[in-house]
């Protein structure tokens, strides 16, 4: 895979979108971040005693309240810590053990994963790993061939995503990701894309035109495009209630421009769904305005046909958004105005 | 000198070549080096007064006139002959040093040959961007233009009072061959050159300056690529090893012993086989990844080799930067140190800003063989300093007024309390992590010590972290250095000790203690957020500013410097 056209600002932005706690801390703010809350734990445990827990912000801390695993929960919390991991000894040798036997040199990244995330829910059952917050249970594990229809149903192979995000006038940053033999062969960023698109008006509303011309053009066929403002991105990730998505589409707040199928599972099913059938009363205005209309058409029309979350058998923006509230008190990425 | 590194990958797109400069003083002996021959300085120092600017005129050693914008001789006057005598007091490195360094004057080795400024017959070439075409951010970076709101607004030429930022073709900053004509010394040239939006600087010459052998840097998450060998199956006829390796720690001890082995004998003959192919020997530096503070490799090979290492990442903290760069700088056989200007797209990522304050502290640490990782995108991490099609980023130019600034703190002899680290006691920890599979030298690089992965073990060697805690708090300048001693005490070097600025609140500031011809300095770096106040310790001390005594103020990571007034 071949990364370029980021510069350390809009590949911090990028990142942190979606995984805040990863924010970059300046070398003097250590202390600060020994303080913050956040960070992850980390337990090596047995039997009932702490053979060493490292946290990943304050360096190695004490458990005073340690009373085995069930206490993992309580002893995350009180180091304000949102995500914990406890292992007994030996589970880590184990978990390598596991995934080194079942590893195959032909298996492609989404196998590799997928065979890593099931032996860690093997010791996770067995006992000897435990997680705050527990994902294990609301995320099953689909064999790799729905994975990779997903995928597929996603990203087709030969076609590109991409996503551009602004920060008023200014292309802020945003990826085109290239899909060639069955695997993500480009990531292109915001510095490229610049660069085939030419001076932009500072509008997504209406650049987005600009931009897939230009990567359909130079890249590959888009498969689908998003295009909005970074913190209203941010925000829709953060937010838990259903139809925010739709909303923030049909009101023009995100751009999607090809609009794939699987957008709609992006947009909330249930939200869509609401719009065109029992829940009229929400988005009324919306569709005498005519906003609405397109989307809406589309949506339902591919709503029988895929279901992520049918699919997968869980919705992969939740799990996100599950991370993105949980780091809410990492700092937020917009205190580098000096960023050059 | 210093500079080279990241100005040369800014010159080269192709970035496939690593240049350093010479090293830093002598690894922090508290004795005055053995006087030795090894060449003289020849030449006519050219006089200050023919600098035009102020850069040219203090590396010239001349006096600058602000109120007439002049270089005046009649204080810095100095003659290429002064450098034998700074050789024979301080080393000849030095003394050859501040010879190449003054233009006019250059070094004669015994053997007759000569060594000359790298700049002179350098070469800077591009085209100047014209200041109207400059957006609002890139025009404050660019030598010579200023962004204005007045109607028209736009971004315009200045005339600087600096006339090295008024050239609009990059060959003005080409050094002239003679140097009697010279009206602006290469070094400054060179400098400006690179600081100026559309130009970059070719040296004269490729000479090799290091070769790094092994497997890095960059390996950023492993201290030693033979600790895949825990895996069971890699490890052949060797019987298992229990995790975590305690108790009992013997079976511990000797695995870590066992890889360390293992990664010498291949460092060794790789650096055997790199001198049979016919690399000089003193351009050699062999790789160790992950802290140093933490690997027995580091200190096994440290004492006899040059080794390359790679600063920490933001994520360590200024103190742990400091920490393990003091330690690499002073390493007997010397180190060469690799900055970051980036990150790998798998590691959280850094802002840019991040990485030049990493690097600062990193820097004043005493980092003065160094390599800027990531200084091209060939690298592929996020953040190098030329983009995809070889342009500078808006950080480069920073990079690059870093770097020069950094040329100017002082190097000499390490004065200070040098803290006792034992092989035993590092073995020890490392087998007493208790963590494995996870590596103590990644844990050690995000700024976990041995000593806090280790706390809980019955009998774990506390790694002087109380005493190293007393003297930060205290601002005396101090260091580890490898010793094998059995009971090992600090070296406390008479009167430096009490040499401490006065630090408020306490322990805000990273101090290094320098003994250099013209007297001795202090670096202070300040480690925390907050501002902070320094104050020089009794006598007659002058800030980089020119301040005479006074305290001064210091906002997170930056560093000042205080030179003891001797007449």
């Amino acid at each position: 895979m071949r990364i370029t056209g980021f510069d350390a600002r809009s590949w911090h932005r990028l990142v942190t979108l979606v995984a805040p706690g990863f924010a970059s801390h300046a070398p003097v703010a250590s202390e600060r971040g020994a303080r913050a809350e956040g960070g992850a734990l980390f337990v090596l445990y047995q039997e009932t005693g702490v053979v060493r827990a490292l946290h990943s912000l304050r360096g190695a801390v004490t458990l005073p309240g340690w009373e085995g695993p069930a206490s993992l929960e309580a002893c995350a919390r009180a180091l304000q810590t949102r995500f914990a991991v406890a292992a007994e000894v030996g589970a880590l040798e184990e978990l390598y053990e596991r995934v080194g036997g079942r590893l195959d040199p032909k298996d492609g990244l989404a196998e590799t994963a997928l065979l890593v995330a099931d032996a860690v829910r093997e010791l996770a059952r067995e006992g000897e790993l435990h997680m705050v917050p527990s994902l294990n249970r609301s995320v099953p594990l689909p064999p790799p061939e729905v994975v990779q229809r997903a995928w597929d149903a996603v990203l087709p192979d030969g076609y590109c995503f991409t996503m551009a995000l602004y920060e008023g006038v200014e292309l802020e940053t945003g990826f085109v990701a290239r899909r060639r033999g069955g695997a993500v062969d480009l990531v292109l960023g915001p510095e490229a894309l610049r660069r085939l698109t030419g001076p932009l008006g500072g509008d997504f509303r209406r650049d987005h035109r600009v931009i897939r011309a230009a990567v359909e053009r130079e890249v590959a066929p888009l498969a689908c495009g998003v295009f909005a403002p970074t913190a209203t991105v941010r925000e829709l990730l953060r937010e838990e209630a259903a139809g925010a998505w739709a909303r923030a589409i049909a009101t023009r707040d995100v751009v999607v421009d090809p609009m794939p199928p699987w957008i709609a599972m992006a947009a909330s099913a249930g939200a869509v769904r609401a719009v065109v059938s029992r829940s009229r009363r929400l988005f009324a205005g919306l569709e005498v305005l005519g906003l609405l209309g397109p989307f809406a058409a589309q949506a339902t029309g591919v709503l029988a046909g895929l279901d992520l979350k049918g699919l997968l058998g869980f919705d992969p923006l939740d799990i996100i958004g599950v991370i993105v509230r949980r780091s809410e008190s990492a700092r937020r990425p917009s205190d580098d105005e000096h960023e050059p | 000198m210093r500079t080279r590194s990241l100005l040369l990958l800014l010159a080269l797109p192709a970035c496939s070549g690593t240049s350093t400069s010479s090293t830093t003083g002598d690894g922090g002996t508290a004795t005055m080096p053995d006087q030795s021959s090894g060449g003289r300085c020849t030449g006519t120092a050219v006089e200050p007064r023919r600098m035009t600017d102020i850069t040219s005129c203090q590396i010239q050693k001349g006096d600058w006139d602000s109120t007439y914008q002049e270089c005046d001789s009649k204080v810095g006057k100095q003659s290429c002959a002064d450098f034998d005598t700074s050789a024979a007091a301080y080393g000849v490195d030095f003394g050859k040093r501040g010879c190449i360094e003054m233009l006019g004057c250059a070094w004669t080795n015994d053997d007759g040959t000569v060594e000359k400024n790298a700049y002179v017959g350098g070469q800077c070439f591009g085209t100047v961007a014209p200041c109207s075409t400059l957006e609002q951010t890139r025009c404050n970076e660019q030598l010579g233009c200023k962004y204005t709101t007045v109607a028209p607004a736009g971004c315009k030429p200045t005339n600087s009072r600096n006339p090295l930022d008024n050239y609009t073709e990059c060959g003005n900053y080409t050094p002239t061959p003679d140097p009697s004509a010279a009206r602006a010394h290469p070094i400054a040239l060179h400098g400006s050159c690179l600081r100026k939006i559309g130009c970059s600087f070719r040296l004269a010459d490729g000479t090799v300056a290091r070769i790094i052998v092994g497997h890095g840097p960059p390996a950023v998450l492993r201290d030693d690529f033979f600790e895949f060998d825990h895996h069971p199956d890699a490890r052949g006829d060797d019987a298992p090893v229990s995790p975590p390796h305690h108790p009992p720690l013997d079976a511990g001890v000797a695995e870590v012993e066992r890889h360390c082995a293992h990664a010498e004998r291949f460092l060794l003959h790789l650096h055997d086989a790199a001198i049979r192919a016919g690399a000089p020997a003193e351009a050699l530096a062999l790789a160790v990844t992950g802290g140093a503070l933490a690997s027995p490799l580091a200190l096994s090979l440290g004492a006899s080799h040059r080794l390359a290492l790679s600063a920490p990442p933001t994520r360590a903290g200024a103190t742990g930067i400091w920490r393990e760069v003091r330690f690499a700088a002073l390493l007997p056989g010397g180190a060469h140190v690799s900055l970051r200007a980036g990150a790998p797209p798998f590691e959280p990522p850094t802002r840019a800003t991040h990485t030049l304050q990493a690097a600062r502290v990193a820097l004043a640490a005493g980092a003065g063989d160094i390599t800027v990782q990531a200084g091209c995108v060939g690298h592929h991490w996020i953040g190098a300093l030329l983009d995809e099609r070889a342009d500078p980023r808006a950080h480069a130019v920073r990079w690059a007024a870093l770097l020069l600034e950094a040329d100017t703190w002082p190097r000499g002899v390490e004065r200070g309390v040098a803290l006792p680290l034992r092989r035993a006691d590092v073995v020890a920890a490392r087998a007493a992590t208790g963590v494995h599979p996870l590596p103590a030298g990644l844990l050690a690089w995000v700024g976990m010590r041995l000593d806090e992965l280790t706390a809980a073990r019955d009998g774990a060697p506390d790694g002087g972290r109380a005493l190293e805690e007393s003297l930060a708090a205290k601002g005396v300048a101090h260091w580890w250095r490898p010793s094998d001693a059995d009971d090992p005490a600090p070296d406390v070097a008479d009167g430096w000790a009490s040499l401490t600025p006065a630090v408020t609140p306490p322990g805000a500031a990273l101090v290094r203690a320098v003994e250099q011809p013209r007297g001795r300095s202090l670096v202070i770096c300040s480690r925390v957020e907050a501002p902070i106040q320094v104050a020089p310790p009794p006598g007659r001390w002058r800030d980089d500013r020119g301040v005479v005594e006074g305290p001064r103020a210091l906002p997170g990571a930056e560093v000042v410097v205080w030179h003891e007034v001797t007449s």
